[in-house]
This record gives C-alpha cells, sequence and structure tokens, in this order.
C-alpha cells in the first residue's frame, strides 16, 4: 500500500516536471553600440568687450604678404609653402547654399561664388589648373569655426560673417562679399519689407543658433514676428513650401540661391543688418591670411571678383544688374600682427 | 494519509454490523453538521458504495471537462504563439522594405538625374510591398499593434511624398532636395521606430503564449490523479471490504486513467516542446537574421548619405557603424547557436570592408572615386573584386540573409503547426476516457451494490 502511494507520488512528481519544463523565450532585439567619439573639452566662448565690438573694427585684417623678406613659419603654422609640398588644398564649404556653395546635381561639382573665389586662391598657390588641387569638404554652419581649430580644412568659404567673436578663434581675409540680412516671401504675399510681416504677426523662419534669429527674436521691430526655427536655412524654404512659415529671413546671398529654385518666392526690402563676408583661416596661419588677401587685393584690381560676382548674382537672374550687387568696402589692413 | 486509511479500514470491518440500523440511506450531503467524515463513518455499505461511485463520477467528469480545457488551452497558447511569430515575421519584413526603399531613395539621390530606371522599379516594389505587408499586418494586430500600424501607414505616405520633391528637385539641380532627402530619411527613422516597437511587442506575446501554454498543463495533471487516487482508493477498498482481488471494471478505469495521464501529459508536453524548440530554433534564428537584414539596408542608406554630405558624413558614418554593430551581433549569435546566417556573416563582412575603402576614398578627398565604388563597385573604371566591391558584396548579403529568413520562418511555422495537429485529437480523447472512467466506475460499484438489493 504504501509502496503503491509512493508510486503514486512519483508519478505526479514526474507529470508535473514535464509540464513546468523552462519556457522558451526569443532572444532580447539586438542593440548596436559605437566607441563613442572622443570629444575635445569645450572651453567658454571668448566674448568681446562692447568698445571692440564695432563693423568698422571686425572688418580689419593682416596686410597682404610681403614676399620680400621671406616668411619664417611660427610654431603650428601651417604655411603655403606646406600645402604646396603636399598639393592640395583642404577647403571647406557649403553643399547646399545655390549660387555661393552647392553641389550641381547633373555635374556632381561644387560650384558658387565661394567655389570661383576658393579657385583663384589655389591658383595663386600652385599655378595655372591649381584649381584641381583643392579638395572639399561639405560643413555646415556650426562647424566652420571647428573644422578650422581641429584643421580638417586650410581655409573655409561657407557665406561666413566677419564679426569680433569669430576673429577670437580664427583669422579673416578682408571682405570679398557685403551681404545683408533681408526676407524671402511668397511672390504676390503683399509684404514687401520686414515691418509688413511685424504688422501682420507672421511666421518667419530662420536657423537656429544663427546671428539672423536673434535679431528677428531681439529686435523691436520685429516683436510680433511668430518665430519658426529650423536646424538648417534650407529648412526654412521647406517649410515655406510645405506652408509652415510664411517668410525666412537670412542673408540675402542666401535667400536669393532660394527664390531661384521657387518662382513662386522673391526677396524683398532692404537689407536690415551688414554682413560682410570674409574667408577663414586658423588662427596660426598668418602667413596663409596674409597670402589670400593679397590674392583677393589681385582679383578685385584685375576685375576677376567682379566677374565671379556677376556670373553668380547677375547672370544667374538672382540679381536684376550688376548695379543691385552690393559695393565691397576697400580693404582694411590696419589689424596688428600677432608678435 | 495512510493513518485516514487505517481509519476507514477499521470502520468498513464495522460495517456489516450496522446494517439496517443506519438512518435513511442518504446521498453525500447527509450530515450532522460534522462533514462527511462522519457520514461515511454512519453510512451503511449501500450509502458508501453510492457515495463512493459519486466521488468517482464527478472526478472522471472533472478529468473530461478539466482535460479538455486544459488541452484545448494549451492548444490556444500555441495558436497565439504561432500568429504573434507569423505577425512577427511579417512586421519585420514591412521593416526591411521600408530601409531598403529607403537606401535605394538615397543612393538614387546621390547619382542625381541619371538614376536607373530598374533602381527606381525596386524602390516602387519596396514601397508598395510595405504598404501591402502594413495594411495585412494591421489586419491580424491587437489594438495597440494596430494604432502603431496605422500611423506607420501614414508615415508611409509622407515619407513617399518627401522622397518624390527631393528627387523633383534635385533633378532640377535645386539643393533643396537635399533638406527633403535629410525629412525623409527622419520620417523613415520614425516608421521603423514604431515598427520595432511593435515588433519588441509581438515578441512578448510570443513569449507570453509559449509560458501560458505551459502553465495550461496542471488542470489535466491535478484531475487525472484525483481520478486515479479514487479508483485506486476505492479498488483497495473493494478487495478488503468484499474479499475481491479484482474489480474488474474499476482496475479497467484505472487502466484508462493511468493511460491518458501518460499520454495526454507526454503528448501535451512533447507538443509544447515542439513549440519551444519552435522559438528557441527557428523563430530566434529568423529574428535574428531579419533584425540583421534592416540594419544592413539601413548602413547601406547611411552609407550614401554619408557621401551626399560629401566629404562630412561623419554623422551618417556614425549610424553605419551603429547599424554595422546590429549585422554583427546578430549574425555572430545566429550563426554560433543556430548555424544559420553564417554565410551572409562572411558577406557582410566583406561589404563592411569595401565601405571601409569608399570612406577611405572619401575622407582623402577622392569623391568621385568613392561615389562610383560605393554605387557601381568600380575603382578607376576598372570593376572591384570580392572584398573591395560594396554594391556586389551588399547584394549578396540581402539574397542569403533574405533565404534565410523565409526558410527558417517557414521552419517555424511548420513545428507551430506540427505541435498544434495532435492536441485536437488529444482533446477530445481526453474527454471521452473521463466519461468512460465514469461509465465504468457505475458499473464497477453497480456490481457490489447489487449484492444488497
Amino acid at each position: 500500500m504504501r509502496r503503491r502511494l509512493a508510486g503514486a507520488l512519483v508519478i505526479a512528481m514526474a507529470f508535473t516536471a514535464a509540464a513546468c519544463s523552462g519556457d522558451a523565450t526569443l532572444p532580447d532585439e539586438v542593440v548596436g553600440e559605437v566607441a563613442e567619439a572622443t570629444t575635445t573639452p569645450t572651453t567658454a566662448a571668448p566674448e568681446c568687450a562692447a568698445d571692440e565690438d564695432r563693423p568698422d573694427l571686425n572688418v580689419r585684417t593682416y596686410p597682404p604678404l610681403d614676399v620680400d623678406p621671406p616668411h619664417v613659419a611660427s610654431t603650428g603654422e601651417r604655411t603655403v609653402d606646406q600645402i604646396r609640398a603636399d598639393g592640395q588644398l583642404v577647403v571647406g564649404v557649403s553643399g547646399d547654399t545655390l549660387l555661393f556653395g552647392s553641389r550641381n546635381p547633373l555635374t556632381d561639382e561644387i560650384e558658387g561664388f565661394d567655389i570661383d573665389v576658393l579657385k583663384e586662391v589655389a591658383k595663386a598657390i600652385f599655378g595655372e589648373g591649381g584649381e584641381d588641387k583643392i579638395v572639399y569638404r561639405v560643413i555646415t554652419y556650426a562647424q566652420r569655426l571647428p573644422a578650422l581649430e581641429a584643421r580638417d580644412v586650410d581655409i573655409v568659404a561657407h557665406t561666413m560673417t566677419i564679426n569680433c567673436r569669430r576673429w577670437l578663434r580664427i583669422n579673416f581675409s578682408s571682405v570679398y562679399y557685403q551681404a545683408g540680412q533681408k526676407v524671402l516671401v511668397k511672390t504676390g504675399s503683399g509684404f514687401t519689407r520686414v515691418e509688413d510681416l511685424d504688422a501682420a504677426k507672421a511666421r518667419v523662419c530662420a536657423p537656429e543658433g544663427s546671428t539672423n534669429i536673434d535679431f528677428i527674436r531681439n529686435s523691436e521691430t520685429t516683436r510680433d514676428i511668430v518665430v519658426v526655427g529650423k536646424a538648417d536655412i534650407t529648412d526654412c524654404l521647406v517649410a515655406m513650401q510645405q506652408g509652415e512659415a510664411d517668410a525666412t529671413t537670412g542673408d540675402d546671398t542666401v535667400l536669393a540661391g532660394f527664390a531661384a529654385q521657387d518662382p513662386s518666392t522673391e526677396v524683398v526690402g532692404d537689407a536690415f543688418t551688414e554682413e560682410p563676408y570674409g574667408l577663414g583661416m586658423n588662427k596660426n596661419d598668418v602667413e596663409l591670411t596674409r597670402f589670400v588677401n593679397g590674392v583677393l587685393a589681385d582679383i578685385t584690381a584685375s576685375g576677376r571678383l567682379a566677374d565671379i560676382a556677376r556670373t553668380w548674382l547677375v547672370d544667374s537672374g538672382a540679381l536684376e544688374s550688376v548695379d543691385d550687387i552690393p559695393p565691397v568696402p576697400a580693404p582694411d589692413y590696419s589689424r596688428e600682427l600677432p608678435s | 494519509m495512510v493513518r485516514r486509511v487505517a481509519t476507514l479500514s477499521r470502520t468498513t470491518s464495522a460495517a456489516p454490523g450496522q446494517v439496517g440500523t443506519s438512518p435513511a440511506p442518504g446521498g453525500p450531503g447527509v450530515s450532522s453538521g460534522r462533514g462527511s467524515r462522519l457520514s461515511w463513518r454512519h453510512a451503511d455499505s449501500p450509502t458508501r458504495l453510492r457515495l463512493a461511485t459519486a466521488a468517482t463520477v464527478v472526478a472522471a467528469l472533472a478529468l473530461s471537462a478539466g482535460g479538455f480545457f486544459a488541452i484545448d488551452r494549451r492548444d490556444t497558447a500555441i495558436d497565439d504563439a504561432a500568429e504573434a511569430a507569423s505577425q512577427l515575421i511579417q512586421v519585420q519584413d514591412v521593416r526591411v522594405q521600408v530601409v531598403q526603399a529607403d537606401s535605394l531613395a538615397s543612393t538614387a539621390y546621390l547619382v542625381g538625374g541619371q538614376e536607373a530606371p530598374e533602381a527606381r522599379a525596386a524602390y516602387d516594389e519596396r514601397i508598395a510591398a510595405a504598404a501591402a505587408g502594413l495594411l495585412a499586418a494591421a489586419g491580424a494586430a491587437t489594438t495597440q499593434d494596430a494604432v502603431d500600424l496605422r500611423s506607420a501607414g501614414e508615415r508611409l505616405a509622407v515619407y513617399t511624398g518627401l522622397v518624390e520633391q527631393a528627387r523633383a528637385n534635385n533633378r532640377q539641380g535645386f539643393p533643396v532636395g537635399a533638406a527633403y532627402q535629410r525629412q525623409a530619411r527622419a520620417v523613415a527613422s520614425e516608421l521603423v521606430a514604431s515598427l520595432r516597437t511593435v515588433e519588441q511587442r509581438t515578441r512578448e506575446r510570443v513569449d507570453d503564449s509559449i509560458a501560458r501554454g505551459a502553465r495550461a498543463s496542471w488542470l489535466l495533471v491535478l484531475t487525472g490523479l484525483l481520478v486515479l487516487g479514487a479508483l485506486l482508493l476505492g479498488s483497495w477498498w473493494l478487495a478488503v471490504h468484499w474479499r475481491r482481488l479484482v474489480n474488474v471494471p474499476i482496475a479497467a478505469a484505472a487502466a484508462i486513467a493511468v493511460a491518458v495521464l501518460t499520454v495526454g501529459v507526454s503528448m501535451n508536453a512533447s507538443a509544447q516542446s515542439t513549440a519551444n524548440d519552435a522559438v528557441r530554433g527557428p523563430l530566434s534564428a529568423a529574428d535574428l537574421v531579419a533584425q540583421a537584414r534592416a540594419a544592413g539596408f539601413d548602413a547601406r542608406s547611411s552609407e550614401a548619405l554619408t557621401l551626399i554630405n560629401r566629404g562630412n558624413g561623419a554623422a551618417y558614418e556614425e549610424q553605419w557603424q551603429l547599424s554595422a554593430d546590429v549585422v554583427s551581433r546578430a549574425l555572430n549569435e545566429s550563426c554560433a547557436v543556430y548555424d544559420v546566417g553564417c554565410s551572409a556573416r562572411a558577406e557582410a563582412d566583406r561589404y563592411t570592408v569595401g565601405h571601409g575603402l569608399v570612406r577611405e576614398l572619401d575622407d582623402a578627398g577622392n569623391w568621385d572615386a568613392a561615389v562610383d565604388l560605393a554605387t557601381a563597385g568600380t575603382l578607376d573604371g576598372e570593376v572591384q573584386g570580392v572584398g573591395s566591391n560594396p554594391p556586389a558584396d551588399f547584394a549578396d548579403f540581402a539574397e542569403s540573409s533574405g533565404a534565410d529568413v523565409a526558410e527558417q520562418a517557414s521552419a517555424a511555422q511548420r513545428a507551430f503547426d506540427d505541435a498544434d495537429g495532435s492536441l485536437v485529437a488529444l482533446r477530445l480523447a481526453v474527454a471521452l476516457a473521463g466519461l468512460a472512467i465514469a461509465v465504468l466506475a457505475v458499473a464497477g460499484y453497480g456490481q457490489r451494490l447489487r449484492e444488497y438489493r
């Protein structure tokens, strides 16, 4: 009897064990990992004193290079000779600013005003055919200064406004184009100036972190404007096409490129800021900066710079005539050379 | 237990003297308020026989119903697991179609107006397949999944609109097309994220159903043991009290109970283990390779975006690395554990080498060569061999991983069908066996009861 009961218990336990064997589960979702990029510690952005931050002071640059006596390279400096020896000039440009720096999808070439100026610099460094020695790096607005500081590029030509704060981190050439902030509106919208947009409480788009968005956020004349912030200014054109914004504010150069891409938009009104464009170089590259200033002086004198402006701004239809091209101020070479 | 049996034996041996002196032969409900043990003690033999019959019949009916219910529950659980598994595979397929379409669109953007008609046709096919897959998946989905799948469908429509805008602008040479392409990519990422949420929930549904199936056995075991115990106790009681060695119907009933327990539990367990094997084996392998496949196409798309952002694709290169890591982890596991996806892994490794070369060329400023290598597999006009021909190596990976997923998915489905098939018949057999035990118990005790008439 006892044995039989014990037997029954064993059977029961065996059945229960069979019934409760471990349940199968699917493996967890596979999640990838990448080694974290080493980031350079960021230091607080240097500030300019109010009395230093004046348009007339900001555009001062180093005098064009005097080839005699020969330049002696300082520590950490990349000289024109080194660039020549490397056989390539690495430049940081925009890939989507039509008329100034954009990839032409039909030819796969990057082209525009900024690109043509760089080609002149390359020709001066390498001689005839020097433009073929340019290596293009498409960079974003935010990468312009870091790319120079990290020496990823030798020169940046990227619709970059010369200002005091940037001068603390990089060198600028003399002004090669005088841009200004304007507004792009839909054709026939009736808006002719930024004040009209303010009165209509219109939605105006600008890229986050830009001087353009700062202006419409802080200026008295634009306080009723509804600001639409986007990561990139090109996203503003998309926002207008998708009906998310009524207008876009930015440099007239960029807006002219937008108007060329979308015939139902137009640039209106006078510029309400001054945006002098310069080429950017590493802070240590004083010789290169002076060399570039020499090239700019030469192509201004020869009329080549005016030709480039006409090709990209008038022949493209962005401006009606050469008279509409804003005059470039005479270069100011009074910046003191670092000791 | 033993003590209680001894008590019973004492009372039963005193039983004959009490014949006729007992209160009216009542059913099991007769009691003085002190419980059934007392009623049994004071009952006469015919009453006790009736009580024993009733208890055994109740236990047998419980086995009939409980066994049927337990097996039915397991059957349903395995059905649910199979359905969730097929849903998982379907949703993963939609995800692959979407990332594949996106990789075609990104690559097409890269070659501008010269998009090959077959690339365009392939893109259209992927989008159509993704839309159809979403529709089919939404039909079989839970409420929450259906909401996510519907929003994925809406995003797919937005995505295709943005890609068309990007294309139209790109063809006219307008750089605003790149902004549309970026926006499309962002929408595709959201779409993929919502599909991954559905996938993860579906994985949990598979696991839950399998666990539910495993738990379903206890009722069969419990009712089976109850019946068996009642029959063994009854036959021992009959043997001792009426000096019969064997009561044939009761013994037969006990044999049936043993058979039900043995066959029922073992078949039930084997169905469960077949379902477990389907999950642990082909379904896990299919899941891993499908994830690798989706990540692979995502990597290919990121590669194109690194080149669209000429010389400065750092952000997309990081995405490439992330996707490539998923490919390698998933395929390492599927190859090591399931011996599936091993050739896809080798092809993915070859593609990785080629991608490295593409990045090297682009980083060195040789953008045109990088694009040629990435899109046509040529370097300086020469078609490259194994190890440095990204489009060809990637196509191999895409093909063999696709074949692996299809093969494993259908193996999993077959296993679920096998697990399921035997249970339908078993369910009925157990129910009938319970009824048979009840009938035999009535017959067995009835033989003794007739002696008192």
